[in-house]
Formats: C-alpha cells, sequence, structure tokens
C-alpha cells in the first residue's frame, strides 16, 4: 500500500522544527508524551514482579522504620506534655459538700472541669485556688491517700445488697458515690501513673536523656535509609544491566536517551511510591499499636494529630526521594548506551 | 588503496539514487592502548531499492562498517552519507529521528520487546514517530497481516516460534517505511526452511516498498537474492560480486563454501 516513493513523501511533511539548511532530509525527533513512558514502564514492573516487590518491601521495611520511630516519639513527647501539664492542675474534692475544688493548671484544667461534670459533680463558677494546707491544713499527699483508701466498688458489694435488701436504696447510692470518687480519683492521680508507666517503659524523662536518645535513633534511621538506598541502586542497576539489549533496541526504533532516563526514573518512582505509602501505613499502625498497648487509654489523651500528619508527609517525600535518587545513576548509565549495544550483545 | 564499489559518476548523484555512500571510510579503536583498524578505508555506495550482502569473516570490519552505514557508529576518518546527509553532522535528535524513520533494522536474535505483544512491538516505531496510537494500531495491524501474522496480534514473543518472532521484527522494521533495511543475520537463529521464508520476505518486502536491503549475512540462501554482494577483507573492500556474476550451487557459492565454518 505504501508505494516505493513513501520515503519521499515523508520528507516532504511539513515540519514544526525546520532542520538547518543543508540537512533537507533529517529532522529533529519529537519528544514523546510521558503517558507512553508511563504505560512501558508499568509494563517492567509488571514484568519483573517478583524483583520489584523484593525492591518495594526494602523501601517498606525502611519507611515502616522510619515513620513508627517518628510516630512513637510524636506520641510520648504528647503524653509526656500532658502528663506535665496535667501535673499542674491539682484538684480537691470536698466529699461532705460534693465539690470538687481545682486550682487552675492550663491544659489541664478543661479537661478536669469536662470529666467532673459529666459525673455531675458541682463545679463551682468562679475556679478556687485552693491551697489544702492552708483550708484544711492537710498535704496533698494525705489527701491524696484518703482517696486512694476509699472502698472498691460495687463489685465487692453485690453479695451483701442481695441478703439485705432493706439497706438497698443507702446501699446504692453509696455504692454509685464512690464508683465517682474512684474516676475522679483516676482522672486525678493519672499523670503520676502515666509517668510511671513512662519510666517503667525505659523512655527517657530528663532533657539529657531525651537528647541521648534522640541521636542514637537518627544513627539508626541514618543506617536504615542507607541500607535501603543501596538496595535500590543495586535493583536498578540489574535492571539496566538485564535490559541492555532491549534499551539499545528501543533506541535503534528513535527513543531519545530522554525516553530512557524517564522509563527508569518511572519505574523507580512506581516502587517508591508504592513502598513508601505502604511503609508509612504499617509504621503508623505498629507504634500506635505498640503504644496503646504500653500505656492504655494514655495514648488518647492528647493524640499529636498535627505532628504524626507532617510525619507521614515527611516520609513520603523521603521514600520518593530515596527512590528516585537511587534510580539517577542507573537511568543515566542507561541512557548513554550506544544502540549498537543492541547489536553486539549476545542473549 | 581503496577500491570503489561502483564506478562513481563525477555529478553529484540526485537524491534518489543513492541510500547510503561511504568515502574512504575508516575507524580506529582504542583497545588498552593499542589501536586497532577495523576499517582501513571503504568507499561504497548503495542505490536505492538495491539488496546489497556483506560477507566477510569475523574481525574483518563487516560488522563495523554495517554500523556505520546504519548510523550506529561514527567513522573516525572519512564520511558516511545517509540520504546524501553526513551523518557525523547530526544531533541526538537528528540521529534518532533517522533511526525511527529512515532505517529499519533487522537483529539476529529478533529483539522482539518481551513484555509488549507483536502489535505494540510493531507500533513502537511509529509511537516515536508521533503517530496517534489508534492511527498506528491499524497500520501496524496492516503491516502484521502482511507477513502473515495477522492471527498473532496480541501474542507475546514468548507465545510465538522463531520465525514468527522474526516476521514481527520485519513488520516493525517497516512500520515507519524507511528507505533502508538493516539485517545483521536476519537467519542466523533460524531454522533452513524458515530462514528461507523470512528470506523470500524480505525480498518481497523490499521490490514492493522499494527500500534498499542491506545485510550482514553468512547464509547462501540469503546470498541468492542480494543484487550485490560485498566481501569485506581486513578491513577493505576485497571484491563486489553482482548476481549475475554469481554461480549458486545449492547452499554453497564457489570457492566460498568454508565461509560457514566461522
Amino acid at each position: 500500500m505504501e508505494g516505493p516513493n513513501a520515503n519521499d513523501r515523508e520528507m516532504s511533511n511539513a515540519d514544526p522544527h525546520p532542520a538547518p539548511a543543508g540537512r533537507k532530509a533529517i529532522e529533529r525527533q519529537i519528544v514523546l508524551p510521558l503517558s507512553k513512558a508511563v504505560e512501558i514502564a508499568y509494563k517492567s514492573i509488571r514484568l519483573r514482579l517478583t524483583r520489584s516487590l523484593l525492591v518495594t518491601s526494602g523501601i517498606v521495611l525502611a519507611l515502616a522504620f522510619l515513620m513508627s520511630i517518628r510516630t512513637t516519639q510524636a506520641i510520648t513527647d504528647a503524653m509526656r506534655e500532658w502528663a506535665a501539664n496535667a501535673d499542674r492542675s491539682p484538684a480537691f474534692i470536698d466529699l461532705q459538700n460534693r465539690r470538687l475544688v481545682l486550682e487552675a493548671g492550663q491544659a489541664g484544667l478543661a479537661r478536669q472541669l469536662a470529666s467532673a461534670a459529666k459525673l455531675g459533680w458541682y463545679v463551682p463558677r468562679e475556679v478556687v485556688r485552693f491551697n489544702p494546707r492552708r483550708e484544711l491544713g492537710r498535704d496533698w499527699d494525705d489527701l491524696q491517700r484518703e482517696f486512694s483508701s476509699l472502698p472498691a466498688p460495687a463489685a465487692d458489694l453485690t453479695r451483701l445488697l442481695t441478703v439485705q435488701s432493706k439497706y438497698l436504696p443507702v446501699m446504692r447510692e453509696w455504692v454509685e458515690t464512690s464508683r465517682q470518687l474512684k474516676a475522679v480519683r483516676e482522672e486525678l492521680s493519672s499523670p503520676q501513673q502515666l509517668t510511671a508507666l513512662m519510666q517503667q517503659n525505659g523512655v527517657p524523662t530528663t532533657e539529657r536523656e531525651i537528647a541521648d536518645s534522640r541521636l542514637q535513633t537518627r544513627w539508626l534511621l541514618g543506617l536504615a535509609l542507607l541500607v535501603a538506598f543501596v538496595g535500590i541502586l543495586n535493583a536498578m542497576l540489574m535492571s539496566v544491566t538485564e535490559r541492555f539489549r532491549e534499551i539499545g533496541t528501543m533506541k535503534c526504533l528513535g527513543a531519545l536517551d530522554s525516553f530512557i532516563v524517564k522509563l527508569f526514573l518511572l519505574e523507580s518512582l512506581f516502587q517508591g511510591v508504592v513502598g513508601t505509602v505502604i511503609g508509612v501505613a504499617a509504621g503508623l499502625v505498629l507504634s500506635v499499636a505498640s503504644a496503646a498497648s504500653a500505656y492504655g487509654q494514655f495514648v488518647r489523651r492528647n493524640p499529636p494529630y498535627e505532628q504524626v500528619l507532617v510525619s507521614a508527609g515527611l516520609c513520603l517525600l523521603v521514600g520518593v526521594g530515596l527512590t528516585v535518587a537511587g534510580a539517577v545513576y542507573p537511568a543515566w548509565q542507561a541512557a548513554r548506551m550506544e544502540p549498537i549495544e543492541a547489536m553486539r550483545l549476545e542473549t | 588503496m581503496t577500491e570503489t564499489a561502483t564506478p562513481t559518476t563525477a555529478a553529484t548523484p540526485t537524491l534518489s539514487e543513492y541510500t547510503v555512500r561511504t568515502i574512504d571510510v575508516k575507524r580506529t579503536y582504542h583497545m588498552g592502548g593499542e589501536e586497532v583498524h577495523a576499517l582501513r578505508g571503504v568507499t561504497l555506495s548503495v542505490s536505492r531499492g538495491e539488496y546489497v550482502s556483506i560477507m566477510g569473516p569475523s574481525g574483518s570490519g563487516k560488522s563495523t562498517l554495517f554500523n556505520m552505514i546504519g548510523g550506529l557508529d561514527k567513522p573516525t576518518e572519512g564520511k558516511v552519507y545517509i540520504d546524501e546527509v553526513d551523518i557525523a553532522q547530526l544531533d541526538a535528535y537528528e540521529l534518532a529521528w533517522m533511526r525511527c524513520r529512515k532505517i529499519g533494522y533487522i537483529f539476529q536474535t529478533f529483539n522482539l520487546l518481551p513484555h509488549q505483544t507483536a502489535l505494540e512491538n510493531v507500533m513502537l516505531p511509529m509511537i516515536f514517530a508521533g503517530m496517534k496510537t489508534d492511527e498506528a494500531q491499524e497500520k501496524a495491524a496492516g503491516i502484521l497481516k502482511h507477513v502473515e501474522l495477522g492471527h498473532r496480534l496480541f501474542n507475546r514473543p514468548q507465545e510465538m516460534s522463531g520465525g514468527q518472532q522474526q516476521r514481527v521484527a520485519i513488520a516493525r522494521a517497516f512500520a515507519n517505511d524507511p528507505a533502508i533495511i538493516l539485517a545483521d543475520e536476519p537467519t542466523g537463529n533460524l531454522d533452513l526452511s524458515t530462514g528461507q521464508h523470512i528470506i523470500d520476505l524480505l525480498r518481497q518486502m523490499n521490490k514492493e516498498r522499494g527500500a534498499t536491503i542491506i545485510s550482514a549475512t553468512h547464509d547462501h540462501k540469503m546470498l541468492a537474492v542480494s543484487d550485490r554482494i560485498v566481501w569485506i577483507r581486513d578491513g577493505r573492500l576485497d571484491r563486489i560480486q553482482r548476481r549475475q556474476d554469481l554461480k549458486i550451487a545449492e547452499g554453497t557459492i564457489e570457492g566460498e563454501g568454508g565461509e560457514r565454518m566461522e
């Protein structure tokens, strides 16, 4: 269907970039749309799925590590901050008048007011600055001990209640009161509990310890990321070596160097994005789960949403940047290869 | 000491007369501080629509000459003109354009992209040339039907026989209606009858589409259909035979029976 003069017709085609005079027969090759490179890169990943998965899992591990370290740090910081602020706002329960007396703290105050109101306690409009020694002639420790010695609620008394039913209403009120008291006591004593838990878990508390442990984790993180980077570099170099002939063939068919570079960078980018997203999710889930198992309900007291989001964003940048950086050299090596290699190489 | 392939006319040939001209081409490689003279001055002209085979033992400079003609290598000295354009003057974009539209490559090892179907393989040069996908699809399917592979459009290379793969490669080489087809041992990996089939197909495409075919080969079946055979020895043109001068017996050529032993 194409006549022998197809070639002549070709040359007479209008050319958006006219070649300089004297090179009438040759035009400049067009730069292909990115979508074609995306398509080919995607196919090549699917073809080499096992190795792609290995590379991706390396990225997943490194990024899960990074994300979990950062999330754990954010959670610990948030809890530490909560404990510190809560400590500074003690409260006192006036048992006779069912009155909750609060001293104005910063963050803890609002929470205490809220929980007291939930329990049906009277919360004075103006928060009383309460000094137990001046008001009652007693220490905080003393008061704390009084709370601690309140009887255990319902469970232990159930038997008693069923036997002596005429005392039921009285007992019920008493049980209810003591249950409420227990809740308030827990609310009040929790900062100390949390601090104890954190110490028990070996979380550094002093400024000095915190700085030391940060430095240590930074080293570990650096190593993990370096290992991931070398892994990616190695895999991409293998990918290039494996495809010398394919690359040479494509160049023979008219592929530009930039197209080959795009191909390898995109291949790496796909793996980087998938690996990073999975890694970030895994790291987040793992660190939250481990914090929850260590600190229980305290994790929910002051959840560091913002820091975790920032961390996730940072991890995405690091993960994708790392993979793309690992592909730059191999891609460059692939692109500068002469198409002649396609002819020369044996199998 | 250069032999001229065809008696060059004094006047500059018109664009349509020669597709490839080499003028006193020399190529020197540096290997471990030693100079290797792969080509010591070759002057050769190939006419439009001609079917030329390049013959020569390993190390004769055959492959080097072949690569020069295909714009895959640049001469150390001398000039290579493709369609009267000096390829040494071309930049990367122009070279890519030339490889895409002017030259179709056929390899001994087929070199199809393994993860792409026959159709996609043939479409690739068209896509590189900027053709729209559906247009390319239609044209590629047409060429594949022409090489009798209309029923295998959506098969991948590994699902096809060697002969079928090489036919896909031929279809791909013709994708952008090139002026020159460069075939490097196109029958080297095929059995006798399949090889014959490929040679017939190349000859047929050569006649129908008017493309110049230049092949490096050891296959005597291939020589039988060539218009000219260029013998290279020691980096120089040894001799040039025209088909009418050849005496071709079944499977051998007079005096050159040892060629296949390499």
